[in-house]
């Protein structure tokens, strides 16, 4: 039991002392304190005595109070990495590569063609003299409104402003501190309100779940093993970080393309490459097509997140609509042919003095590796002889050996899970081992702590990559090398895509991947203009519910044309005009008018011209998070290893016999860990959080522009019957009641206020106090207001 | 037994019939139009999922030369997932012909070979994938890159059923372990999440927060939906868009029916001692998948289209690599029993000929022995079968070479074998398409065809 906990009951004991005469209360109270708050929270973990059997009690206390530890000791460092990178950064210590590669000036642009394609426009702002319009993006609207004999929708009460703003800037409901303080409804004091929340830590935590969905993110690898990848969270972390201090968008994404080739002295740049490792992975037996299905990934993904176009199409044969050949892909392929993923050291440089150690240390993990692989042998049903035979180096002449290991071939397959603290060398490695051994431990000894790890991308070389038709390793056509896309830059010269070289002319060595990544963002030549139509249409589209452009992964030929294209076009000069300054976009939106509508009815509006405000459903993430708000447990701490929430038993699908935690913890103890927002939760690709899955977060599966707002009855039966809801009910029902003295009526006001974020109205009060009358506590009602339409549809 | 309507009438008490039967599709996936087939065969399928690869050459497709060969070395290559494959190895498993059809099935399954006049067998079908994940993905999806819808999700995409008080996607699997790949296997893909397939375990409560948590009664939910009812209907008018909310009302009053409706599904206590012990349910060792084929019967009969049942997961599986025999033994043992039972219990109550039944696992096996007694991994020439539901009986399509590895003729890829699925339940597989990664994709991407020969 945390703190806030404590109080509440202990208030609540107080308050039964002393005032027994609310009927309706005390209800709810001795409900509360016979069994509900109890058997509630036992019903969040699902505890069962078998479990509690296996192993005792205090154990697994121990460990998972041990394990938080480890978690925050990690996270510590992690952090102090970020600040000083910063300061490092500040200081001009760290140089970081130009925003803009000035070269290829003045060669032809693409004028016309398919539109997204272009270059870049700076269009005209339409005049405008509407009383409510607020800035170009206005004008915009507006045109095209009063072409359909429509006009912008009054602003939306303050009330309902305040909420749309921490809903759409935070992911979060206002907290109960912030509601006096929050602006009278003056369009000014809104600005200064939105600066404020822009600002806020809770922006980058909730705008990085867009992007991290479009990246496919998860904490697993899926596949057979599904192993946990415990520093992928350094990537997801990036992401949060640049998007809370404004990192210019083209190096946002160039980063993610090549960090460790642009800036290799910046740990976030390199961090920034998870986003090419972010992909599901079969570490089982890799096959080779499995190796192309991996760079296909990669390639689609890129070409989906950045760009908006379909490359992938072009995988088996040319693109059916958009001018992108099968060689074309294939090279594209190649420009990451040469990729591997791993945990790296995000200090490179701090990392150096630990490469040989390292390599000393798989040394000896091989040399465990072959004793495991000779105990394996030695446990066999054959001769001595036999076994002799099958310790010989492999060589595939030789019959004998062939012939045992047909009878034995798994025996020889070992990997990390057959090593133990037990493990030996084999007899001929002991001398070596040994010494290496010693080695280590004398180095390590001299050595700092090594420097934290992130699961990386390494590999620069330039490696031909065959065509390979309909996709297929056994249609292999003519070896191709790197180069760019010309049908969607903005020089339509098709050698000067070709001169892949040109895009990265000072690098000492072929990088491929920073050419692409200058290329992909370069606005002379390159895919810039298509990039910035892209990020802006992404901002609009989480804003309103709906993109400028409806397909946001796709401005190809077969994709959306968008509703306003001046607008479109404007607001990505707006972007590319102020250095790719992302949180400006924001800013204009969030000041606009258009983004101020109130919500009418449906008949008057047209939602295609952005008239009026359109209700948004709340994710999974934004109900959980504002919920946590509202019961005063949430936990603001940011950054590091993931957290596993506590799930019910039923919903862990291979669990460790021995050791049921190791998948997912059922045990719940009140812990700061599990009170953390979403967006830390641990994605385990082959067991998500069934609440995340349930209401719509992608499963790390594919790049995902845009959640589906799904309605399902399982989706209520979750709301209803989750322990853990219920217990938040309580609680925020119990703070309600301890904010309005304990009288029943204003604590009914209070939640109408804290939950919907407005005052009650008479009527409702009644409603609720029959409701009450009926024998129903008030967490009960809390509840119902988690459920309201109300409050998952926010105006 | 009570029917749907009873239940739902006595579940609903004093609620009033307003969701009973509609329920809500979300706003973002409009029902395809135009893709319904003037005949639908299978009313619902039942797919019988033996995960880790079993061996169709020792169970239903029965190679002469593996016998004469036995011990040879495979004359030419083969590719198997482990480097050393060993030499031919013939069936352990004694094999006869049943039926009329005279077909054969070995002695490992003697109940299921009572049945075979019922029977299409696939012999020569191809997954192409040689590990377990990626060649599961390809059998439920066609693909072997994760991420595509499963074939359950296309099917309830395509039907667009408005009836859903029960999910209409129902996957079981082995109490002992999820398949690897876990909910990646029946997922959605890009369809929308309404699609995806439901867990469905055993127990009185098998849907996940189906069970109200203690200290919640059924009272006082009933009285919160009215309440949730009136809050809601009082803020209709705040919205710019009243269909989604009405939409999600409705599934408050559809899953406070599922209370009921689903312990009731899964309250076995109707069925009768002869029912039970034709499911194998008397029987320790088949208990528990012949519950969850009673169950698939009894989820047929309320009509939800589309069940998946998992035979083995992690562990406990169809994957022998070594010791083929008791492996195989074990596990055919655990579910001949339950399938025949399921088979004729279908059969009996008339309903064989509106279900598609499916059979089969992820890949077969290999002619060549591994491990001494095992055998690698075949997907590209394997044993499926299929009965009822508007194939033909006592009938085989396609065949293996003479060592059972790769095809002859008849070859069916998994792309086929869902083309002919969605056909038998009345879909047009060209026209139920769904927008995505810039195309309209289809459930086969016009990469399988009907297979029209297995037709009844």
């Amino acid at each position: 039991m945390n703190l806030p906990q404590f109080k509440t009951i202990r208030r609540l004991i107080i308050f039964f002392g002393i005032c027994a005469i609310c009927v309706v209360v005390s209800h709810w109270l001795l409900a509360l304190q016979a069994s509900e708050f109890q058997s509630n929270l036992a019903s969040v973990v699902d505890l069962k005595r078998e479990a509690l059997a296996q192993r005792p009690y205090l154990e697994r206390l121990e460990e998972v109070a041990h394990r938080d530890q480890e978690v925050l000791v990690e996270t510590e460092r992690w952090v102090g990495l970020i600040d000083t990178t910063e300061q490092r950064m500040l200081q001009g210590e760290i140089a970081i590569a130009p925003t803009d590669v000035p070269f290829q000036q003045g060669i032809p642009e693409r004028v016309d063609g398919h539109w997204a394609f272009r270059s870049l426009v700076r269009t005209t702002v339409p005049a405008c003299n509407h009383p409510f319009a607020r800035n170009p993006i206005d004008h915009f609207i507006e045109a095209k409104l009063q072409e359909h004999g429509k006009t912008l929708a009054p602003p939306a009460e303050p009330g309902q402003l305040i909420r749309r703003l921490h809903l759409g800037v935070t992911g979060m409901i206002p907290k109960a501190e912030e509601i006096p303080g929050t602006p009278d409804g003056s369009p000014e004091a809104l600005d200064r309100w939105v600066d404020r929340l822009l600002g806020s830590n809770r922006f980058g935590e909730h705008w990085a779940q867009y992007w991290l969905d479009l990246a496919r993110y998860a904490d697993s690898n899926g596949y057979e093993e599904d192993e946990l990848r415990s520093h992928a969270y350094v990537y997801r972390d990036f992401v949060i970080w640049a998007l809370n201090h404004n990192l210019p968008w083209d190096q946002f994404m160039r980063w993610q393309i090549a960090g460790d080739e642009l800036d290799d002295k910046n740990p976030l740049a390199v961090a920034a490459t998870g986003f090419l490792t972010a992909a599901p992975y079969n570490s089982f037996l890799p096959q080779e097509s499995e190796r192309f299905d991996e760079l296909d990934d990669i390639v689609s993904t890129v070409g989906k997140a950045m760009l908006g176009v379909s490359v992938g199409c072009a995988r088996c044969h040319d693109h059916p609509y958009d001018d992108i050949g099968i060689d074309d892909y294939y090279s594209l392929v190649s420009v990451f042919r040469s990729t591997q993923r791993g945990d790296g050291y995000l200090d490179q440089v701090a990392g150096e003095a630990f490469h040989e150690v390292d390599r000393w240390k798989e040394e000896v993990r091989q040399i465990l590796l072959d004793g495991a692989r000779d105990e394996n042998i030695e446990e066999l049903e054959l001769s001595d002889k036999e076994k002799a035979v099958l310790r010989l180096p492999l060589d595939p002449n030789n019959q004998e050996q062939l012939r045992l290991l047909s009878m034995c071939d798994r025996c020889l397959m070992v990997d990390d899970s057959y090593l133990d603290e037990d493990s030996e060398p084999v007899d001929r490695d002991r001398e070596r081992y040994d010494f290496l051994v010693e080695q280590i431990d004398a180095a390590m000894a001299r050595l700092p702590i090594p420097p934290l790890r992130g699961l990386v991308i390494k590999g620069s070389a330039v490696e031909p990559t065959p065509v390979l038709w309909g996709g297929s390793l056994s249609q292999q056509g003519d070896q191709v090398t790197p180069r760019f896309l010309s049908s969607i830059a903005i020089a339509e010269d098709p050698a000067v895509h070709h001169d892949w070289q040109a895009w990265d002319a000072g690098a000492d060595a072929a990088r491929p991947r920073a050419a692409f990544a200058n290329w992909m963002t370069d606005l002379n030549a390159g895919a810039g203009s298509l990039a910035a139509r892209v990020a802006v249409n992404r901002v609009w589209l989480h804003y309103f519910g709906k993109g400028i452009v409806d397909t946001p992964s796709n401005f190809g030929r077969e994709g959306s044309a968008p509703s306003h294209p001046e607008l479109l076009e404007w607001l990505a000069g707006e972007l590319v005009d102020s250095g790719w300054n992302i949180r400006h976009i924001h800013r204009l939106i969030l000041g606009s008018a258009t983004y101020r509508q109130a919500s009418q009815g449906a008949q008057e509006l047209d939602r295609s011209l952005f008239h009026g405000w359109w209700q948004q459903r709340l994710t999974a993430e934004m109900f959980r998070d504002s919920m946590l708000q509202l019961s005063g447990n949430f936990n603001d701490r940011m950054y590091g290893p993931a957290f596993q929430p506590p799930i019910p038993r039923a919903a862990i699908l291979n669990r460790d016999k021995n050791d049921p935690d190791e998948t997912w913890p059922t045990l719940v103890i009140d812990r700061p860990e599990i009170w953390r927002r979403s967006i830390y939760i641990l994605r385990k690709r082959t067991n998500p959080l069934p609440f995340l899955q349930m209401f719509d977060a992608p499963g790390g599966l594919i790049s995902c522009p845009q959640r589906r707002d799904t309605t399902v009855p399982n989706q209520s039966l979750a709301l209803w019957n989750d322990g853990f809801i219920r217990v938040q009910s309580h609680q925020i029902a119990a703070h309600a009641l301890a904010d309005s003295n304990y009288q029943v009526p204003g604590a009914i006001r209070r939640l109408f206020l804290r939950v919907l974020g407005r005052d009650a109205e008479e009527q409702e009060v009644l409603r609720v106090e029959e409701f009450l009358d009926q024998g129903h506590g008030l967490g009960d009602f809390a509840q119902v207001l988690l459920l309201s339409n109300e409050f998952w549809y926010f105006n | 037994m009570f029917t749907r309507r009873e239940l739902l009438s006595r579940a609903g008490g004093g609620m009033g019939m307003l969701a009973l039967s509609s329920l809500l599709r979300s706003e973002t996936a409009a029902s395809p139009v135009g893709v319904h087939l003037p005949s639908r065969k299978a009313k619902s399928v039942i797919w019988l999922f033996m995960n880790g690869g079993p061996s169709g050459i020792d169970l239903f497709d029965p190679k002469p030369l593996l016998t004469q060969m036995d011990g040879q070395p495979f004359p030419g290559k083969i590719r198997t997932l482990f480097p050393y494959p060993g030499n031919i190895m013939k069936s352990p498993f004694e094999f006869k012909q049943h039926g009329e059809s005279g077909q054969p099935v070995s002695n490992v399954f003697p109940r299921l070979a009572k049945h075979v006049d019922d029977i299409t067998f696939l012999n020569a079908c191809v997954s192409n994938e040689q590990n377990h994940v990626p060649a599961c993905y390809v059998v439920n999806t066609g693909q072997q890159q994760v991420g595509s819808p499963n074939l359950g999700s296309w099917a309830t995409y395509g039907l667009a059923n408005e009836n859903r008080d029960l999910p209409e996607y129902v996957v079981m699997y082995d109490r002992r372990s999820a398949p690897e790949g876990g909910a990646n296997l029946w997922s959605s893909g890009f369809l929308p999440a309404e699609y995806q397939g439901t867990l469905f375990r055993s127990g009185k409560h098998p849907i996940l927060h189906l069970k109200r948590p203690q200290g919640l009664s059924a009272s006082t939910q009933r009285d919160q939906l009215k309440l949730l009812e009136w809050f809601n209907r009082r803020s209709v008018d705040r919205y710019s868009d009243g269909s989604q909310l009405e939409a999600r009302m409705k599934s408050f009053e559809t899953a406070y029916q599922m209370q009921s409706s689903v312990p009731a599904l899964a309250d076995m206590s109707g069925e009768t001692a002869a029912t039970l012990d034709l499911y194998g349910m008397n029987d320790p060792e088949c208990e528990y998948f012949g519950a969850q084929c009673l169950m698939a019967r009894r989820m047929v009969e309320r009509e939800v289209p589309f069940i998946q049942i998992y035979h083995g997961g992690y562990e406990n599986n169809w994957d022998q690599h070594g010791d083929l025999v008791n492996g195989h033994t074990k596990n055919c043992y655990e579910t001949d029993q339950p399938i025949a039972g399921l088979l004729t219990d279908l059969k009996q109550r008339g309903l064989l000929d509106s279900t598609l039944v499916i059979w089969g696992g992820e890949f077969g096996r290999a002619p060549l022995s591994q491990d001494k007694d095992g055998r690698d991994h075949n997907p590209y020439g394997f044993t499926m079968w299929m009965a009822g539901g508007g194939v033909k009986r006592g009938f085989r399509y396609g065949e293996t070479d003479e060592f059972g590895y790769l095809p002859i003729h008849g070859a069916v890829s998994m792309p086929d074998l869902h083309a002919t699925v969605l056909h038998l339940m009345g879909i047009d597989e060209e026209r139920l398409t769904y927008q995505f990664g810039g195309r309209d994709q289809t459930a086969t991407n016009g990469l399988g065809s009907v297979v029209h020969e297995i037709m009844a």
